[in-house]
């Protein structure tokens, strides 16, 4: 009885140890895991940035100047609502300066026209569309009254069309995408997807912020040479600063630099 | 914005999923270890034999339904690339199972014993439905015979 009892309790024991420990309980811990596979894909989606950059680099680089103007075309902006009439006067001093700047460039001249639009919007901004037409908000009509700082925005996106950087963006986003779509097998859902399509806005940021200081850099030079001095870039800037007063690591998700740095780039 | 949604739903789930399965097996175990003594065996009632009379013979079962959260269902859409075991939903199979077995045998407390246990599983919930938001989920049932003596 003595020895029943004893090899009961030793019994006990045993299953009670087995409990936690067994072949059916996973030793790795699911935190662990994750930070493993979501690095090894980080690392992965890496590779098929810098490729996809890369390549489209070289497309883009060896592209006839026919055959990007045909392929530009085909990236034609839809036609936004513009207030053209209200600002007349504006556009016809931006469209002179804008003139200056294509005759001092050879480059620029490929094509007969960069057409200037006003949108109504309040925010102080300016684009160029991959067909060349440039877009200026009327907050920053507005806003800012300065001729040679209107050369310096408009010879910024200039720059941005010179140095062809929609057409690499749009290259890099077309392979990005192809082997992304290959690698999840088109389904967002699961997790390599989520992980791929969210990390794929990022890419989306429409010019890298490398692009931004060389347009910078290209509209530096054309004021300096024009008016003498790039006080006026310098100004710009510290303006932005001042208006949109955001912390240093907003700047790191964004499109463009944070000032600060855009000043000290072209200062240097 | 996306990214950050993911990254908070991530670290929420994460947080509350772990605390879920701890409590969970702390009460499994609990209920194992009060229930030690009590017998329940998978060998058919054709191979079974005693000496004592048997006063009643009757179906118990216990169910359990049972999902990941959305941290375990991330890790197994990653492991999707790579391959490899699941070992985020193996820790679900692991309480399904035992919470369905506890379930039944507590249905039988009164019974001396449990013959001829089965399992069964299914799925509740496609993984590769590939709508947004479907979590998988398996129903795990237990069930088998409990047998009571006739008291002497």
């Amino acid at each position: 009885m003595q020895r029943n009892s004893s090899d009961y309790n030793s019994q006990k024991a045993k299953f009670i140890e087995m409990l936690d420990d067994n072949v059916n309980i996973s030793k790795t811990s699911d935190g662990k895991e994750f930070l493993y596979l979501v690095s090894a894909i980080l690392v992965i989606l890496l590779g098929v940035y810098i490729f996809s950059d890369v390549i489209s680099g070289i497309i883009v680089n060896n592209l006839s100047v026919k055959n990007r103007l045909a392929i530009e075309q085909i990236f034609k902006f839809q036609q936004q609502e513009n207030e053209d009439k209200k600002y007349e006067t504006e556009l016809v001093q931006l469209n002179k300066i804008k003139n200056e700047i294509i005759r001092s460039d050879k480059s620029l001249q490929i094509k007969n026209d960069f057409p200037l639009h006003v949108i109504n919007e309040r925010e102080v901004n300016a684009a160029i569309a991959p067909d060349g037409s440039i877009f200026i908000t009327s907050g920053l009509l507005k806003e800012l009254k300065n001729e040679q700082t209107y050369a310096f925005i408009l010879a910024h996106e200039l720059g941005h069309y010179k140095h062809k950087d929609h057409l690499k963006s749009f290259g890099r986003q077309i392979i990005w995408h192809t082997i992304t779509t290959i690698l999840t097998g088109g389904n967002s859902s699961s997790g390599v997807g989520q992980i791929t399509y969210s990390t794929g806005s990022l890419t989306e940021l429409k010019y890298s912020k490398n692009q931004e200081y060389a347009a910078d850099r290209y509209a530096n030079r054309y004021i300096k040479l024009r008016y003498g001095s790039n006080k006026a870039a310098v100004d710009f800037f510290k303006y932005l600063d001042k208006k949109y007063d955001m912390p240093e690591f907003v700047h790191y998700l964004s499109t463009h630099p944070s000032p600060e740095q855009r000043i000290q780039k072209i200062t240097q | 914005m996306d990214l950050l949604t993911i990254i908070i739903i991530l670290l929420v789930t994460y947080y509350t999923g772990s605390i879920i399965e701890k409590k969970h097996f702390k009460k499994i175990k609990k209920r194992e270890i009060a229930l030690y003594n009590r017998p329940y065996v998978n060998f058919q009632i054709k191979k079974w034999s005693s000496s004592r009379k048997v006063a009643s013979a009757e179906l118990v079962t216990g169910e359990v339904v049972i999902s990941g959260d959305y941290f375990k269902t991330f890790i197994a859409g990653l492991k999707n690339l790579f391959g490899g075991r699941l070992t985020s939903f193996e820790s679900i199979m692991d309480r399904a199972r035992r919470e369905a077995i506890l379930r039944m045998r507590e249905k039988a407390l009164n019974a001396n014993m449990i013959i001829n246990v089965k399992l069964e599983t299914m799925m509740i919930n496609d993984i590769n439905s590939g709508k947004q938001g479907s979590l998988p989920g398996v129903a795990v049932i237990a069930y088998g015979t409990a047998i009571t003596y006739a008291k002497k």
